[in-house]
């Protein structure tokens, strides 16, 4: 009876970060349009473009190529399970920082094995690309995690969440500022948004990794981007912005968030690969240390 | 019955002396070997922690006392590298390189004999038997020339690491007038608080001989060679057990650091744990960092490994209990998947015959089952929950944290996720990617092999769910050298300091996630398969500028801007030290030979010195 209560749970979390996730790239390519001077497609154009992939025809190159992309997905989805959204927290017990970051690693694997399966090079290149700046938001972002660690005595999510409460002085966003700027910067990394979107850069390698992708490997590839940003953006909010007393708070601080990334990516140009890689290990990295360093000593 | 831990060593010996009688005939030798390993796997079963045996070998007149102690350490090494080494050995039966079995068998004698012996002269005397025995594994790789020239350069290293413990041991010996490390560990803990500086020089005697064996910076120059020159079949063996032989080594003397008082400490770890912290963690990114840009892949693994046994001698410095837990479990996660993979590896080389990665891709087709076990390999190496890797790395981060050391755990953090750059780099050149036509006969390997596949996809997934199997003896060990083991709550869970992961839990997470992943791809719009040339290349036909699968396929100067990045740290390199001790023995050895003209005057001449020298010394006594 708990097993298939928890089953009904987690699947309504999935289906909460797959419709957030798309919602937050509908409204995302909405304020993009405005920053450019356009009119700009409706928010919920993105739940339109996913119907429409399924149900369209497309190519294969495999049972890997299958796999891959299915396992880009589902690896994610395993994993927003174990992250505290707001008052739903499935697992207390298990919803250690360092597991869900290496569980969301299996998703990337499936899916740069999926794309690379194809045997285009330009989806190698994009996913060589991705391999390489994840190295360098890894770094900074390890910094950060070891000042909270430390900062808070615990590893786990629902303890760090539990650590802050007690309104805005007690966030972990006032009190290791140095790490959130840190973290911040990181994350622009990890969602892949400009200027560290190299991996799909579509003028120089035809997209990437979704190079040889059509219908429904296309939309499970937007699916796994919506439920990446949930994932990335919450677990941001739980380190930093001490969680949150409900969905509907959990899903504004996400927002939050994803709105400066979206600024920063409308603004800026990209960067070179090892030009991002050698950015993160100097700035973000420097106050990452710094915010460790305050912590230990 | 404990003279069965006699047996253990005396069976496989007699297994040798049967299979090199019968070494020309290559089957008859494997299946001697396989079924000696067998055999030996039903002894281990009847041996108990806490079973002694001593006994007095004549010596030309001269009593040596060899005593034999299982502990829970010994006995968890012997399981381990007995049942590796038994999977292996089943393997090797259809295999083609040209691996010796009776060689193998010799390095199963060392090391049982290594694992349960109590004394120093059977320590030494098994530890030279595995070196001179892995030395001549070594040579019969594919590539002759490189494979003899691997080999005599790990001779050169085992030479120096067994004059180490040579001088390390008769020092002990001249101490306390016995060979026995038992009493001779206690004695050292007594007297190091008084002379500190006295037994850090014994033990680093011991030291050198065991990093040298694991490989560890800066002796870590002859692991790439051997291992990527040694037969295919052999290297599984190579990285996976025989690495492990120096940590366990170190293991037994790292309790000393216990006692050790009065030495300055560094974040509360004594400054020598602090600095063999930071020894790991350079071996760890060193490894990762080379790793990144090899073409040979046997090479790449190579790298790989030493940078494991840096994550390993990082973890087990510490001396904490989640240290120690962490090093000894990741210990067998690395030779579980670091098997696994260099079998994998064996398999792919056997059949497409090359170990360059710019020359293979696409085989996924072609051997499926290798495919998919490649691919758990490199996700418990990457440490992927829920599969086998994933829980050692967790604690050796938490234990690292725990000791506050800032820079160690991000290199470390750097290091794993470098491991994911290279894996993914090997598993994109050998398997995906464009298919060559030179490969289009390629098949699966034999049956023998895809069972070992088999067994070794299911042993990765099982440990990686029921860590619980693996703690607990885990914890007796670390239980048995004096520190608190950590709590087990049960089979499925990793209990950290932090916090849990219970590893069911994402077993089931995972699966049913793909369940829904699989029913939203079958129910929706249909795909059809296409062939790899099918690719979008916008609008232009590659084969008419002459492009083949094997110019298509993207797997040379994989991470370029790394290179970049990494470029001045290639000035560095700490092989130069070693070839410059070779130039300056050299130089030595022609200085001394002047001597040795080979002139009857001058050999007189020196008899006539020698003989003076002697009434002299003779006459002052």
């Amino acid at each position: 009876m708990m097993f298939f209560l928890k089953l009904i749970q987690s699947i309504g979390v999935g289906a909460l970060s797959i419709s957030v996730g798309l919602l937050f790239m509908g409204i995302g390519r909405k304020i993009t349009a405005r920053i450019h001077r356009r009119y700009g497609p409706p928010a919920i154009q993105n739940f339109i473009d996913v119907f429409k992939l399924f149900s369209k025809n497309s190519i294969s190159h495999g049972f890997a190529y299958d796999l891959g992309i299915i396992a880009g997905t589902s690896a994610l989805l395993a994993a927003v399970v174990f992250l505290p959204v707001g008052q739903i927290n499935l697992f207390p017990a298990n919803s250690s920082l360092i597991m869900i970051l290496y569980l969301m690693t299996m998703a990337y694997l499936g899916m740069a094995m999926g794309v690379s399966s194809s045997g285009n090079p330009n989806a190698t290149i994009g996913i060589s690309r991705a391999l390489t700046m994840m190295m360098g938001y890894k770094v900074p972002f390890a910094a950060v995690i070891f000042s909270v660690y430390i900062f808070a005595r615990t590893g786990s999510l629902t303890n760090i969440i539990a650590a802050q409460s007690g309104g805005l002085l007690n966030w972990n966003m006032i009190r290791l500022p140095f790490g959130f700027i840190a973290a911040e910067i990181a994350l622009q990394g990890m969602l892949g948004e400009k200027p560290f979107d190299m991996a799909i850069a579509p003028a120089e390698i035809a997209s990437g990794p979704m190079v040889e992708m059509s219908g429904k490997y296309l939309g499970f590839g937007m699916l796994q981007h919506a439920v990446g940003i949930f994932l990335e953006t919450g677990i941001m909010v739980n380190l930093f912005m001490g969680g949150a007393p409900n969905v509907w708070i959990f899903v504004i601080k996400q927002f939050e968030l994803f709105f400066i990334a979206l600024l920063v990516n409308a603004i800026l140009p990209r960067f070179r690969v090892e030009e991002g890689v050698s950015f993160m290990w100097k700035i973000p990295l420097l106050l990452g240390v710094i915010q460790a360093l305050i912590v230990v000593l | 019955m404990n003279s069965n831990l006699i047996w253990l060593v005396f069976t496989p010996l007699i297994g040798s002396a049967i299979a090199a009688i019968l070494y020309n005939y290559k089957f008859l030798d494997r299946l001697i070997t396989f079924s000696t390993f067998a055999i030996t796997l039903f002894l281990v079963f009847g041996t108990h922690v806490g079973q002694t045996y001593s006994m007095n070998l004549n010596f030309m007149g001269r009593m040596i006392p060899l005593s034999w102690n299982v502990t829970h350490l010994s006995i968890f090494m012997l399981y381990i590298s007995i049942v590796f080494g038994t999977i292996l050995t089943f393997y090797s039966l259809m295999d083609r390189s040209r691996m010796k079995g009776f060689l193998l068998l010799l390095i199963l004698a060392a090391n049982n004999w290594i694992f349960t012996t109590n004394d120093m002269v059977g320590f030494f005397f098994a530890w030279e038997l595995m070196g001179w025995a892995s030395i001549v594994s070594v040579l019969g790789g594919r590539k002759e020339r490189k494979s003899r020239h691997a080999a005599l350069y790990y001779a050169l290293m085992s030479i120096g690491g067994s004059y180490s413990m040579f001088f390390g041991l008769f020092t002990l010996w001249r101490l306390t007038g016995s060979f026995s490390i038992s009493s001779n560990l206690a004695y050292l803990s007594s007297i190091v608080g008084v002379h500190p500086w006295w037994v850090l020089g014994i033990v680093s005697l011991f030291f050198v001989t065991f990093m040298i064996k694991a490989g560890i910076f800066p002796f870590h120059t002859w692991v790439p060679m051997a291992y990527a020159y040694a037969p295919d079949t052999f290297t599984p063996f190579l990285s996976a057990v025989m690495s492990k032989y120096g940590i366990y080594g170190m293991l037994l003397f790292l309790p000393i650091s216990l006692m050790e008082k009065g030495m300055p400490t560094v974040f509360g770890l004594p400054w020598v744990n602090y600095i063999f912290v930071w020894i790991g963690v350079i071996t760890a990114v060193l490894g990762t960092v080379l790793a990144f840009f090899q073409d040979d892949v046997k090479k790449l693994f190579a790298y790989s490994s030493l940078s494991n046994l840096g994550y390993i001698v990082a973890a087990i410095s510490l001396f904490t209990s989640v240290g120690v837990t962490a090093g000894i479990y990741h210990a067998f996660n690395h030779l579980l998947f670091k098997g696994a993979l260099f079998i994998t590896l064996a398999a792919v080389i056997s059949r497409s015959g090359t170990s360059k990665l710019s020359e293979m891709g696409g085989l996924w087709k072609k051997m499926p089952v290798t495919f998919f076990t490649f691919f758990i390999g490199i996700a418990s190496a990457a440490g992927i929950p829920p599969f086998n890797g994933f829980g050692s790395k967790w604690l050796i981060y938490q234990s690292m944290i725990k000791q506050h050391l800032l820079f160690a755990t991000i290199l470390l953090f750097l290091a794993s996720t470098g491991a994911f750059l290279y894996l993914f780099k090997a598993f994109h050149s050998i398997f995906l990617g464009q298919l060559s036509h030179n490969y289009d006969n390629v098949k699966e390997v034999p049956v023998i092999g895809q069972i070992v596949e088999y067994l070794l996809m299911f042993a990765m997934i099982f440990f990686g769910i029921q860590p619980g199997y693996i703690l607990r003896p885990v914890g007796l060990i670390v239980k048995s050298v004096g520190l608190n083991p950590l709590a087990v709550m049960g089979n499925g869970y990793v209990t950290g300091m932090f916090s849990n992961v219970d590893m069911p839990l994402i077993g089931w997470s995972l699966a049913i996630s793909f369940v829904f992943g699989f029913i939203l791809f079958f129910i929706s719009a249909k795909h059809k398969y296409v062939s790899q040339e099918d690719n979008y290349t916008a609008g232009q036909i590659p084969q008419d500028w002459g492009l083949t699968p094997e110019t298509y396929q993207f797997s040379w100067k994989f991470y370029e801007p790394m290179e970049k990045l990494f470029a001045p740290f290639y000035r560095i390199k700490i092989d130069g030290f070693f070839r410059g001790l070779g130039d300056w023995t050299r130089i030595t050895g022609s200085a001394v030979k002047q001597v040795f003209v080979g002139n009857a005057q001058i050999y007189t001449l020196f008899a006539v010195v020698g003989l003076i020298i002697l009434v002299i010394a003779g006459w002052v006594a």
